[in-house]
């Protein structure tokens, strides 16, 4: 048994099963991590098999090492600086020709070398049949066929790591593309079989409704309505079920709290502090995203989004951006970090700057529960059409609200900003797959239970806290919180909102999530303990304290064009390496955000005096 | 057998690339396959872009930029 640690990278093509590979073999022992100094981030994990430890490094997805994105600029040079390492190369058992082109340009860097040839299944199920050890042979490196399906792959995997060994020879540079072009077609020659006709028929059966002349948009938008649908249905139980319960726990613990010899305020800092905006938090944001994600994951497992970013690529480019804008939206759907850090895909300097700088106009985790609470609670009681369709056409409305301002604020930095002539693109439509439903929703449940709970602990925690000091702290006769609500409230009377509103905003600047319970704290500071457990009581207290229907509709508006967090605003200063663009990210959700709510503001108060 | 730049290929016909008007530009392609002397078939067309299979996979490549490709068809490929 040796005590050293033995290096493994893991490199690619993009959407070939690398990472569920890595999944398998780390399980939960897996960290993202800097590398050698460098600012990007990879993945890795350990494992061990029969004594031995290893450590593998799940890279990018790239196709070869001449790389334009940033992310395949990364694989490269960690393949390049790791050449020691033992280095598996995954392909996809339907497109191996193409894999072998990478394949063939690590054999030239590193000295040890596996070719792991996946999804072997769905190749069977096209007719492609793939002679593995005539590749080997050819090629003079193990090749290990593997597939989900195939329960002993992972162990033969693990065999084939555990025998490899390096050979001896020299490191030699890179030849030119085509030269790897053309071998990686001598070596498949012969050792690829068809036993069917067309193998991507089924692919091209299913794009020609998904990419049809009028099919394509309905469904959509369709698919879109029906995420949101389901959404809206099922997490509504959940949380009143959670905010319940949160609630007897709140009351059990201040009584036995008041019991003991605490001091009253600090009881209050822990309940009604603390804990409130916790459990609120928890209890609201918990139910709809543990929906919205795994049924977006399974979406995005089976192939549908390239041919979304391939439908709207024209629109995006007379913005001067590109279709892939539209995945690192759907990653911006869950954090505007994850969108932005996800702008690595595209390779060029002016699509990937708009696409970060519009990433924060598409709403996150953060901003989601915040606008469902708002739509359930104002515009769910529908007398025409049912309460759950009307919230879920609403929400759509919000999105295509967000997609048109991603829209017009990406054409306007081309235009007058960003005047560079556009990059040409291309990108990759992967063969549809069907997704391990279990496996997704288990995992994407676990994933988004773990980050939604620590960023509650991480975040809504210690801000509950500090809003408690502001709402209870007194300077002269009025607490700091009114103070700064008082200042801003002429501001926010101006735009349709209130001062307690715009204090939410700004004092949520480190996380979206606690906006709303700021904004509650705001109202309830002034009387003590009072329930808003149920959105129904939530609703009461707001009405409460002035706010209507404009109030409601601009509160939306303002919830998703404001200034993008704290963490947002860090992680596109690391990615764009600069203030200007960084000031711009901030100043574009304001500035529209801005606008709408004092021109709906406007235009409400025009009508109301005009009908009497 | 005639020679059409390839954003003029008709969807479900194959060509053959004869030429590449701007190779340095196409770095990325290369890694594709899309080089001189690959076989390649339209799939699908849509507004300004078009999806391509080439050595078994589906590539989508904008008009402005498959209009650089000189491709030959008419030949039955295999």
């Amino acid at each position: 048994m040796s005590d050293n640690v033995i290096e493994i990278s893991l490199a690619g093509n993009p959407n070939v099963g690398k990472s569920t590979l890595f999944n398998s073999l780390t399980g939960l022992h897996q960290h993202t991590g800097n590398w050698s100094g460098k600012t990007v981030e990879v993945l890795s994990g350990e494992f061990k098999y029969k004594g031995q430890k290893y450590k593998i490094t799940d890279l990018p997805g790239a196709y070869s090492y001449f790389a334009t994105s940033e992310d395949e600029i990364t694989a490269g040079e960690y393949v390049k600086e790791n050449k020691n390492n033992l280095t598996i190369v995954v392909c996809d058992a339907t497109a191996v020709e193409r894999g072998l082109i990478l394949a063939l340009q690590t054999m030239d860097i590193c000295k040890n070398v596996i070719l792991c040839i996946n999804l072997t299944d769905e190749a069977k199920k096209k007719g492609i049949l793939v002679n593995s050890d005539l590749i080997s042979n050819r090629l003079d490196i193990p090749v290990v066929e593997t597939s989900i399906k195939d329960k002993s792959s992972k162990k033969r995997l693990l065999e084939a790591i555990h025998k490899s060994k390096s050979i001896d020879k020299e490191a030699s540079e890179l030849k030119s593309v085509e030269y790897y072009i053309e071998k990686a077609e001598e070596i498949c020659h012969g050792a690829i079989t068809l036993s069917k006709n067309a193998p991507d028929s089924r692919d091209r059966k299913i794009d020609k409704i998904l990419l049809g002349k009028f099919t394509a948009i309905p469904v959509m938008l369709l698919l879109l309505c029906f995420i949101f649908y389901l959404t809206i249905t099922f997490a509504s139980y959940p949380s009143q079920w959670l905010s319940e319960l949160f609630n007897m726990i709140l009351n059990k613990l201040n009584s036995f709290l008041i019991a003991t010899p605490l001091p009253l305020w600090l009881t209050s800092v822990i309940t009604d502090g603390m804990l409130k905006v916790l459990f609120w938090v928890v209890s609201v944001m918990l139910p709809p995203m543990v929906i919205f994600f795994p049924l977006f994951t399974l979406l995005e497992d089976f192939g549908y989004l390239p041919r979304v970013a391939f439908l709207t690529d024209n629109s995006f480019k007379k913005c001067g951006s590109c279709g892939k804008q539209t995945l690192t939206m759907c990653m911006g759907l869950g954090c505007t970090c994850a969108g932005v850090t996800g702008c690595r895909i595209i390779s060029g300097k002016k699509e990937r700057t708009i696409a970060t700088i519009t990433n924060s106009l598409t709403p996150c985790n953060g901003k989601f529960p915040a606008v469902f609470s708002i739509i359930t609670m104002f515009f769910t009681t529908g007398a025409f059409i049912n309460g759950k369709i009307l919230g879920s056409l609403i929400f759509c409305l919000i999105i295509l609200l967000s997609f048109s301002a991603t829209f017009l604020s990406s054409w306007f930095l081309s235009k007058f900003i960003y005047k560079e002539k556009n990059e040409p693109f291309s990108m990759e439509l992967p063969p549809y797959r069907r997704p391990d439903i279990r496996k997704v929703i288990s995992h994407s449940i676990i994933n988004k239970i773990l980050f939604i709970l620590s960023r509650a602990v991480c975040v809504a925690a210690p801000a509950g806290i500090i809003i408690w000091i502001l709402t209870h702290l007194t300077v002269g006769d009025k607490s700091v919180f009114l103070h700064i609500t008082e200042i801003l409230d002429p501001i926010g009377q101006f735009m349709g909102l209130d001062g307690t509103i715009l204090t939410g905003f700004i004092l949520g600047f480190p996380a979206n999530e606690i906006v709303i319970p700021i904004i509650l704290m705001g109202y309830c500071a002034q009387e003590t303990l009072v329930e808003y457990s149920t959105l129904n009581e939530l609703q009461n207290l707001l009405v409460t304290n002035g706010w209507n229907i404009i109030t409601a509709i601009n509160m939306l508006i303002f919830t998703v064009f404001h200034w993008p967090c704290s963490t947002a605003v860090l992680t596109i200063k690391k990615e764009t390496a600069s203030l200007k663009w960084t000031a711009i990210s901030v100043l574009v959700p304001t500035v529209i955000g801005f606008s709408l709510c004092v021109l709906t503001n406007y235009i409400f108060k025009l009508i109301c005096s005009l009908a009497g | 057998m005639k020679k059409i730049s390839m954003n003029n290929l008709p969807e479900g016909t194959s060509g053959k690339i004869v030429e590449i008007y701007n190779q340095k530009e196409f770095t990325r392609l290369a890694d594709f396959g899309v080089i001189s002397g690959s076989v390649i078939k339209c799939v699908k067309r849509n507004k300004g872009i078009g999806a391509y299979l080439i050595k078994g996979c589906v590539i989508a490549l904008r008009n402005e930029d498959s209009e650089k490709i000189t491709v030959e068809t008419g030949v039955n490929y295999e």
